[in-house]
């Protein structure tokens, strides 16, 4: 069955200041839909509202009917989230972060191994595992990040500028296996700034700015993947 | 239940071992602590068995020469009873402060909205927390307080006091229950000072705050109340326990999943 995310008049006040008002949007599984906007408009809201970390003050956010914030605390693991800081434990290794993260949904290492492996050696990260992620650049936590969103197998995936500070060729990394993973059914909301990544990565676009001010559908308008002789050259002699 | 709350607690413990400058400073503070103790007591030994010693200690403090005996039994005392005074109060401390960055630290290094996400209660994670913060400091403060302790009660200065001595059931159930019972009470407070808090000043600021009333209250339960016996101790020890559980409850209701709070 295809996962339905749904706000409905979904807002947020805070202290008597309107963060975002009524949002009514819905997204499906086998889409992207990018949130695109200006600082403060509210998107970051918004997708926590997706996620169930904010509740909304007006309005419901639900996943196939549940409201978000009650799927947060079952044990479906059926939301992955990736935010702009990636969110681990510094003084760990990587593969000591996976299995803390699969272990409070009550995966064994063995699982998390079981899991993470094929995408962990796609994303480069198989040689660092065992390394502290203190010692990893941005861009490597933040594909730790993806793997471990990936972990649960989650129905919907949730990124808040994924991208941001990371170089072209990761950005291309994980802009490519987000697709992959909408192609093969999840429901995916993407927080970004890069417009060129919006068009040629998603179905949809909404502008959020204080609320929702339009929505766009991109099928048709989508651009190719970062190309060119520039791209070509930082990849080849700028990707370790 | 258990599980995950061990879960919680172990990749504390990971992190506290990887620092290891942090786990010596924890560790020189309680021997520090038992070196002062120990030296003053024995000197204290030293002079109470050779007299002429006394006599030229009461050369150097003219108020020793009235009961010189009776002055370092009074003084032995004063020793054991700051000792006792000491050890439980720096646990309460240290303790307060490692937990008033215990969520604090999610926080701040991104995590938190990763945890409450999960399936796990926020009376698991905030019990994860503090036991995770209170084994570290447990471990020298049981090591090397308690063999400070245990070698001060051979001495003989120290013979009029065993009271507040291992192995009087009074200590044995200070040290070893009402201590760590009530560490994990403020602990508690202090982790949970530390989920509602957005920044370290204020956390620290609020710490401190704790810290001061928890010290001294808790430091006059356990060592203030020794001389009264095991049955006050093991009255301390159970209040500390309601006082703990209550806090965690409490606490867990604190916490809250709305980032944005």
């Amino acid at each position: 069955m295809t996962v339905r995310l749904v706000a409905s008049g979904a807002a947020r006040s805070w202290r008597g200041t309107d963060v975002l008002t009524s949002v009514d949007l819905e997204v499906a599984g086998g889409e992207v839909m990018a949130l695109i906007g200006p600082n403060g408009g509210g998107k970051s809201t918004l997708l926590l509202m997706f996620a169930g970390l904010v509740r909304p003050s007006a309005g419901a956010v639900t996943l196939d009917g549940t409201p978000t914030h009650e799927v947060a605390t079952s044990s479906s693991g059926s939301i992955g989230l990736i935010t702009a800081t990636p969110g681990l434990y510094p003084l760990l290794t990587g593969r000591e972060n996976l299995e803390f993260f699969g272990g409070l949904y009550g995966l064994s290492a063995a699982d998390v191994s079981a899991r993470a492996g094929d995408m962990v050696r796609d994303l480069g990260l198989a040689g660092v595992l065992d390394v502290k992620v203190a010692a990893y650049s941005s861009g490597m936590q933040q594909k730790l990040s993806l793997v471990r969103a990936q972990l649960l197998r989650p129905r919907v995936l949730l990124l808040d500028e994924p991208t941001a500070n990371l170089d072209p060729v990761s950005t291309d990394t994980i802009h490519r296996i987000v697709r992959r993973l909408a192609d093969d059914g999840m429901a995916v909301v993407l927080v970004t700034h890069d417009l060129h990544a919006a068009e040629w990565l998603c179905d949809r676009v909404a502008v959020i700015a204080g609320g929702l001010r339009a929505v766009e559908r991109l099928d048709g308008a989508r651009v190719p993947p970062p190309t060119g002789r520039l791209f070509e050259l930082y990849r080849a002699w700028a990707t370790p | 239940m258990i599980g995950r709350v061990l879960h919680i607690a172990r990749r504390e413990w990971r992190e506290q071992l990887r620092q290891p400058a942090m786990l010596a400073v924890v560790t020189a503070l309680f021997v520090a602590i038992a070196f002062i103790v120990v030296s003053a007591l024995v000197i204290l030994d030293a002079i109470a068995a050779r007299p002429e010693r006394s006599e030229a200690l009461g050369a150097w403090f003219p108020s020793f020469t009235s009961d010189t005996s009776s002055a370092v039994e009074t003084f032995a005392g004063f020793v054991v009873g700051a000792s006792t005074w000491l050890v439980f109060t720096q646990l309460l401390g240290i303790v307060a402060v490692m937990a008033g960055h215990a969520v604090l630290h999610d926080r701040q290094v991104g995590t938190l909205p990763f945890l409450l996400l999960a399936p796990v209660r926020r009376i698991e994670l905030l019990t994860g927390k503090v036991l995770g913060v209170l084994l570290p400091p447990l471990v020298p403060y049981a090591l090397v307080s308690g063999s400070a302790a245990a070698y001060a009660s051979t001495l003989s200065v120290a013979q009029p006091h065993l009271a507040l001595l291992p192995p009087s059931p009074a200590w044995m159930l200070a040290f070893l229950v009402g201590g760590p019972i009530w560490a994990a009470f403020v602990a508690t407070l202090c982790a949970i000072v530390s989920s509602v808090s957005h920044d370290v000043r204020t956390a620290q600021q609020v710490v401190w705050f704790v810290m001061f009333f928890a010290t001294f209250g808790c430091g006059y339960l356990l060592a203030g109340l020794m001389p009264d016996g095991a049955g006050v101790q093991a009255v301390v020890a159970g209040m500390g326990a309601v006082a703990t559980l209550g806090a965690l409850f409490a606490g867990s209701q604190v916490i809250s999943r709305d980032l944005s709070r």
